[in-house]
């Protein structure tokens, strides 16, 4: 847990751990940390420790609170910042006990498990964080029958493709992790699916449908992948 | 311009509030405050005071002046609303907005971790600054990157609107180019997508905001949709890009 160091003139008067989410500092009887100095306000300054991270607030003091020598209103407390009150030094320790270890721990975890959240009501565990796609069992692919272009094929692998001619048709193909979808983009024709025109709904795309885009058509079939 | 704002997948609320008006050239997003009573309430009013005040700003061309006073409208609306009503105390919102001049500029305020990203060319770029603490952690270098900042400090701002007497917000200018794509979105939306699916969304769909909007808010929830997830999507472009030009 981060902790203070109490001095004065360069004596140590006292050592305290910021148990407290708030610790408070001031010369009233009530505050945490209480220094009976005129020159200390009744309530002079703040803690707000959560975890292992601490943030002092100035109360509107009337000779104001210093850290490392400047006037702070709002700071993030950083390991050996000196807080200065009066003629009061309060050092701060962020510490490396077994809590920050414990924490750490925790937070490596969350890195190995992704964009560092860790979310129970996902249906599956992601590899988010980078921008590959969400994992689908199967990836998509897409053979061109007709056109210019027939015979090739593309891979569906990032999060959506989109296909067609701009300013006539467009449709987009958009991987979900419970399969595949068409959807019309823009252009006054919609796509064809196995001869049926779409509505401007999505359309889930099954293995092996044909699909019309721009007078061409082109046929979507999914690989398993390791 | 399109605008969608969704609950997610877990949260039992919409503290979300859009609103956009292509006629006037705005758009605006708050993102009401989860853990405080009456986020909902705080994002509503927000947008409404501040939609109230550009309003009748508009005879003459916005200015910088317009939208920091909006702010301070909106502001003072949640808070004296927050105190009213103990229902509602510490109720506070995030504000993000976007003003689109006819002379090309953009103008942007904000105040929270709600942002405005711009796609130029390939470029994404955010726009705004968040006031976060992570974000302000991460400014004093002791964390190398927002997100492995920890958990328990995740949303955790140091501004928002509505939460005290008066508020300071940042406000931007630039300049408007033909093709430019502009979200404004929650963090809910910036929690589940890393920047490089933001940017691949906006410019395969730059032509379809109301498409590119939906997907959006469909990837963020495929992904966990922890949060509410909103977005105002405004779009110069007329085509997306092409993943496969056909014929």
């Amino acid at each position: 847990m981060p902790r203070l160091i109490l001095s004065m003139d360069g004596l140590v008067l006292k050592e305290m751990v910021l148990e407290k989410e708030r610790t408070t500092i001031g010369r009233k009887p009530h505050n945490d940390i209480q220094i009976d100095n005129l020159a200390i306000s009744g309530d002079h300054a703040a803690i707000v420790t959560i975890l292992n991270d601490a943030f002092l607030e100035d109360m509107n003091s009337t000779n104001g609170t210093y850290v490392n020598g400047q006037p702070v209103k709002k700071h993030v407390l950083q390991d050996n910042d000196v807080i200065e009150l009066g003629k009061y030094r309060l050092k701060f320790i962020a510490d490396s006990s077994a809590v920050a270890s414990e924490q750490d721990e925790a937070m490596s975890f969350a890195q190995t498990s992704g964009t560092g959240d860790d979310f129970p009501a996902t249906p599956e565990p992601q590899a988010a964080g980078s921008s590959s796609v969400p994992p689908a069992a199967a990836l998509g692919m897409i053979q061109i029958l007709s056109g210019t272009h027939a015979g090739r094929t593309l891979e569906l692998s990032k999060s959506l493709t989109t296909l067609g001619k701009p300013g006539f048709q467009v449709a987009v193909i958009t991987r979900r992790p419970h399969g595949y979808f068409i959807t019309h983009v823009e252009g006054t024709i919609f796509p064809v699916v196995n001869g049926r025109s779409l509505d401007a709904q999505a359309h889930r795309l099954n293995d092996h449908d044909i699909i019309e885009i721009a007078g061409v058509k082109m046929e979507f079939f999914s690989q398993m992948v390791a | 311009m399109a605008m969608l704002s969704h609950v997610g997948r877990v949260r039992a609320r919409n503290e979300d509030f859009v609103f956009c008006d292509e006629a006037l050239g705005i758009a605006v997003l708050a993102d009401g405050m989860g853990g405080h009573a009456g986020g909902n309430v705080a994002a509503r009013l927000a947008v409404d005071a501040w939609v109230g005040r550009i309003r009748k700003c508009l005879v003459e061309p916005l200015g910088e002046r317009d939208l920091r006073v909006a702010v301070a409208d909106a502001n003072r609306v949640v808070f004296a609303a927050a105190c009213a009503d103990p229902a509602l105390r510490r109720m506070g919102t995030t504000l993000v907005a976007a003003c689109f001049r006819r002379d090309d500029t953009l103008l942007t305020c904000n105040v929270g971790d709600s942002r405005l990203y711009r796609l130029r060319g390939d470029v994404l770029s955010c726009l705004t600054r968040d006031h976060s603490v992570l974000r302000a952690q991460c400014d004093a270098g002791m964390i190398e990157s927002e997100s492995n900042g920890p958990l328990a400090l995740r949303g955790l701002l140091t501004r928002a609107v509505g939460v005290a007497a008066c508020v300071v917000a940042d406000v931007t200018i630039s300049s408007l180019q033909p093709g430019d794509v502009y979200l404004l979105c929650s963090d809910g939306l910036t929690e589940m997508l890393p920047d490089a699916d933001i940017a691949h969304v906006l410019g395969a769909l730059g032509g379809n905001p109301r498409l590119a909007a939906e997907h959006l808010v469909d990837l963020a929830n495929d992904r966990g949709g922890v949060d509410n997830v909103s977005v105002v999507i405004v779009s110069s472009n007329r085509f997306g890009r092409l993943g496969a030009e056909l014929g």
